[in-house]
């Protein structure tokens, strides 16, 4: 297929699909040797790395720590380790697909992060709502036999209907 | 009658961040349910297999369970 070329006002040609821009999600687990009280800073800069390569952000969660569901193993500084937490968070930023690439190279040379995970996405957020959980499906539902609303007892009355009773 | 659970609740993107959500289709050995079983439609099916094998690479979800 034809590459489609566009001319900039400046003279210059860019590639018609690198000027492109998408919505990007970035999931990573950073290291879990990092303590609470720099995580804030680590986030940060970690931000700021990918706003000087042209993200502009949409939304974000901070990190939390994380058991992860099995050892995952990353060599730092040329020393394999194995990790069974990290603090996981992700971002979710807009950029054109030639700073996508920049990015990714960017995060995978990041020690940091023991994993990362880059997707396209969309804009609005994409997490369903709590409510969704196990509230309408139907055909699970537990049949609960409807008790009678309870009436306030009248002490007398009762008393009366007994004595008749034994009587 | 077969009742596909993200339609019905209105939901449009599987994410793999759900982890809670994506629990209610992997069996208790972890593995993927089956169409059958999840009775979901062929395209959230589809979805559903990608979230489920993103929150695996992500650590989320187990590839297996004992």
């Amino acid at each position: 297929m034809a590459k489609v070329k566009e001319v900039v006002e400046n003279g210059a040609d860019v590639d018609a699909t690198d000027a492109k821009s998408s919505i990007y999600e970035v999931g990573y687990v950073m290291i879990p040797s990092i303590p609470e009280e720099n995580l804030g800073g680590e986030v940060t800069s970690l931000k700021d790395s990918l706003g000087d390569h042209g993200a502009v952000f949409i939304s974000d969660e901070y990190p939390k720590m994380l058991e992860l569901a099995y050892e995952m193993s990353r060599s730092i500084a040329n020393k394999k380790q194995k990790f069974s937490y990290g603090y996981f968070g992700w971002v979710k930023f807009e950029c054109t697909t030639a700073n996508a690439k920049i990015i990714k190279e960017f995060l995978d040379k990041n020690e940091k992060l023991v994993r990362y995970l880059m997707i396209k996405t969309v804009r609005e957020s994409t997490m369903s709502t709590k409510r969704a959980y196990g509230k309408t499906d139907a055909s699970k539902r537990r049949f609960t036999p409807k008790t009678e609303e309870s009436l306030p007892l009248n002490v007398e009355e009762v008393d009366k209907e007994i004595d008749a009773l034994v009587v | 009658m077969k009742q596909d659970y993200f339609s019905s609740n209105n939901i449009k993107h599987i994410d793999y961040k759900d982890v809670e959500l994506l629990r209610r289709f992997i069996t208790p050995s972890a593995r993927m349910q089956s169409r059958k079983r999840t009775d979901v439609t062929a395209k959230n099916q589809r979805k559903l297999a990608i979230a489920i094998k993103r929150a695996r690479f992500m650590g989320l979800l187990p590839y297996i369970a004992k």
